[in-house]
């Protein structure tokens, strides 16, 4: 009995080792495409500290007033774990009113970007009312820069920094000018006198413009979604640069990133030394942040994250399964052949 | 003066420029403010113009390349022709959204939209899911435990995977174990792996300030 049940163990593990990969990758594919063929069930993951952190930065902005200038860098390619990234932070923005201006740094993601924060906006307006959110007022779209792409934040920074927002990026993604909308006006400076009509800046004095005009300073956070070139060349400004740095040394802008899971490891020592106040691993991070939204009220970004997560967690657990039976059969033939567990 | 000092030349005022802005700022941020703040914009803009003209070799050079493989009709031309009239394709649709509707007649940027929306978006995505087949075929066939080192291993993998998933990650302490791995471990080790890649990058930068990087950069002939 135990010498046939030992060779069918040797068979199996033999199956296991000549596997073809087709096999693999059908089992993966039916098993990723389950949910969206069965329905996709609830998955109420816990919030773990990076990702709490960076939920209590934003609701920081809220109580401050401060802007959040949403840097979206994402790609298609990795769309299944950045969107509902970038969506729960545009409905969290968006629910709780704060101010933010975004740049796409990608041409798929800008209009996918648009698209979305559209679809976001709409949603608050049909719940709260027409004047609950608009643009131009509560948020804006700067659009495609190809030129602020990564790596090169490093030397644009400075050039924002000393132009200003608006006469770095003259005008947003619909071709307007950057001086028709009243977000780009810096918090506490006078509003527009003509909300809508273009402001001449030459006849503004340098210091005039200074004082009026949005600043890169003047942000409360910079959310990133994706790369991490460019949180960390804003790491760097904010370290060094001592206009961004109040009077006690403390950085003035705070930072917050949601990057897909492979990346979040080499962020993970900027969390530690405070220099990041949150990350998004991954689906996981979005997933953990879109409950921290639901602990209050439902939102449009819940349907994606559900989407994402369920597939997600299988083609995890599948990888998991996969390398336990390797492993097992690798385990049963040392013992078949006497040498042992390690070999 | 030959081409190679031109670089060199070029390279260390350009690297000048920016150390003296650094140090600078650091002692007067009104100086700063009155020469550094009307030059700087003025410097990124001439980076910009070099920036474009590289793409604008980049594209010379897709064009030289593939055009010559057609033409001698040498292995996968026919690859070769999907990209040129890829590539012209969607130029012209950016041209005509460029244009605008007033002097195209209809809306380019919808056509611009939908062949960035339904396709390329689509293909792009398929292309980076493959990485979780190959990911899978992987574990089964290479992730195995041949010694106490990919044992160690195996088992933190085991841990952060099952914390992964919500469902999984329900299990008593497995999300403890992960938070410990990913602050304790994980940060630590990557710390000293940055420090290692910038003090790599600063020794490499430095070369290439002074000119004394033989890379192909100063190997003009």
């Amino acid at each position: 009995m135990a010498v046939r049940v030992g060779t069918y163990i040797n068979k199996l593990s033999d199956a296991i080792d000549r596997a073809n990969y087709r096999v693999v990758y059908i089992a993966l594919a039916v098993l990723i495409a389950a949910p969206f063929i069965v329905g996709h069930w609830e998955a109420s993951p816990k919030p773990r500290k990076i990702t709490k952190r960076l939920f209590n930065a934003i609701e920081e902005c809220a109580e401050t007033g401060k802007p959040v200038l949403l840097i979206n860098a994402w790609r298609m390619s990795s769309r299944g774990e950045n969107q509902p990234q970038f969506e729960v932070f545009v409905e969290h923005l968006m629910r709780r009113r704060i101010k933010f201006v975004m740049i796409s740094l990608e041409p798929d993601t800008a209009i996918v970007g648009q698209r979305l924060c559209k679809r976001i906006e709409r949603y608050y307006k049909d719940k709260n009312g027409e004047d609950w959110i608009q643009y131009g007022r509560d948020w804006l779209m700067l659009g495609y820069r190809a030129i602020y792409a990564s790596g090169y934040w490093l030397i644009w920074i400075p050039n924002i920094k000393s132009s200003g927002m608006v006469k770095s990026f003259v005008r947003d993604y619909e071709n307007k000018d950057l001086t028709t909308f009243p977000i780009m006006r810096r918090p506490g400076a006078p509003p527009l006198e003509k909300p809508g009509e273009p402001v001449d800046l030459d006849a503004l004095s340098a210091e005039e413009y200074k004082e009026q005009w949005l600043r890169l300073d003047d942000f409360g956070l910079v959310l990133e979604v994706h790369f991490t070139h460019t949180i960390r060349d804003l790491i760097g400004l904010v370290r060094l640069d001592q206009d961004f740095r109040d009077a006690d040394g403390k950085p003035k802008i705070k930072m917050g990133l949601g990057t897909v899971n492979m990346v979040v490891n080499e962020m993970l020592p900027y969390f530690d030394s405070d220099d990041l106040a949150g990350v998004l691993a991954g689906v996981q991070g979005a997933s953990e942040y879109s409950e921290l939204l639901r602990a209050t009220e439902e939102g449009p970004s819940r349907e994606t994250v559900r989407q994402r997560v369920n597939p997600y967690s299988l083609g995890i657990l599948f990888v998991l399964f996969v390398i336990i039976l390797g492993n097992l059969s690798t385990l049963w033939k040392r013992v078949a052949q006497g040498r042992g567990p390690s070999g | 003066m030959n081409r190679t000092r031109i670089i060199r030349g070029t390279v260390l005022v350009a690297g000048i420029y920016f150390v003296v802005v650094f140090l600078l700022k650091e002692v007067s941020s009104t100086l700063d403010a009155k020469v550094f703040e009307r030059i700087t914009p003025v410097y990124t803009d001439i980076v910009r113009v070099i920036g474009i003209f590289g793409v604008g070799v980049g594209v010379a050079n897709i064009f030289m390349v593939h055009v010559h493989r057609i033409i001698r009709v040498r292995q996968h031309w026919e690859y070769s022709i999907v990209l040129i009239v890829s590539f012209l394709t969607i130029f012209a649709f950016g041209i005509l959204k460029w244009l605008g509707p007033t002097r195209v007649g209809a809306d380019p940027a919808r056509l611009f939209n939908y062949v960035v929306t339904e396709i390329l978006i689509h293909m792009n995505s398929t292309i980076y899911s493959f990485l979780a087949f190959f990911v899978a075929s992987a574990a089964l066939r290479a992730f195995r435990v041949r010694g106490l080192e990919s044992a160690i291993m195996m088992v933190a993998a085991v841990v952060v995977l099952l914390a992964m998933t919500p469902e999984t990650a329900r299990i008593p302490y497995i999300s403890e174990a992960r938070e410990w791995i990913d602050e304790a471990i994980t940060a630590s080790v990557f710390r000293a792996l940055q420090f290692g890649m910038i003090l790599g990058g600063i020794t490499v930068a430095l070369r290439t300030w002074l000119g004394i990087e033989r890379s192909a950069l100063f190997e003009v002939t």
